[in-house]
């Protein structure tokens, strides 16, 4: 009889515990500080020039300037993964898209160490580096 | 679809870590507590305008020496839910331009 208490009070702490995990797992995936159209107005410009290439090849010269590492990038898509050590673990993706008339979509995001990047000053620093990259002015979207 | 798809792991901070345009595949992790890997498809459907995007996602928790990591996929619907609401806005913003 206490053995049966005992193993069903052991079936409810594993099935709770259980249903922390993956309380806590969904809250690390879908947790962000800003709503998703907030967090595009601080991470995303876009540049007056219909050249994908061109604008790729200034994605991968501003991290560059900024100390990254490329880990991936895929012109076909139109993505880069970068990778910065020292001063924390930076880990950044920048897409790019085609927008309305000639002008060309950027969108950066990135974690540094464990967190998302929420401020708007590290996106600031890549597009001032991508602007001089590419000799064009990073309009912010609307 | 598939930038909507890519738009709704940048606006997650999910790092893209593999991505094949032509056959509608994206994989991306975060790093936190362990480590979360995504994985999207999209195709489409034959003879209709329509999509359908499928995900998987797993927690990856290291072992300092050990030679595999230990990893679960994640079976939690709201999970899902959440991730494909984030995808419809995703595909809303997109189609904005913002």
């Amino acid at each position: 009889m206490a053995a049966g208490r005992c193993l069903r009070f052991a079936a409810v702490a594993v099935l709770s515990l259980l249903a922390a995990c993956q309380t806590d797992s969904r809250q690390q995936v879908l947790a962000t500080t800003h709503s998703q159209a907030a967090q595009r107005a601080i991470s995303t410009r876009a540049f007056d020039t219909d050249d994908r290439r061109a604008v790729f090849q200034g994605i991968l010269a501003a991290l560059q300037d900024l100390g990254f590492v490329v880990d991936r990038a895929d012109p076909i898509l139109g993505t880069v993964s970068a990778t910065r050590f020292g001063n924390g673990l930076v880990r950044f993706t920048v897409t790019l898209r085609p927008g309305q008339g000639k002008q060309t979509i950027v969108r950066a995001s990135g974690q540094l160490n464990q967190n998302e990047l929420s401020d708007p000053a590290p996106f600031q620093r890549f597009f001032e580096a991508l602007s001089q990259a590419l000799f064009l002015q990073a309009n912010a979207i609307d | 679809m598939i930038r909507a798809a890519l738009g709704a792991l940048q606006d997650l901070g999910f790092q893209i870590e593999e991505s094949q345009a032509a056959v509608g595949l994206l994989v991306g992790s975060k790093i936190g507590n362990g480590r979360i890997r995504a994985q999207v498809s999209v195709r489409g459907l034959p003879g209709q305008n329509a999509s359908v995007i499928r995900a998987t996602f797993q927690h990856i928790v290291p072992r300092p020496g050990a030679m595999l990591a230990v990893g679960e996929v994640l079976e939690d619907p709201e999970l899902y839910q959440g991730f494909f609401e984030r995808v419809a806005q995703s595909a809303f913003l997109t189609a904005h331009d913002i």
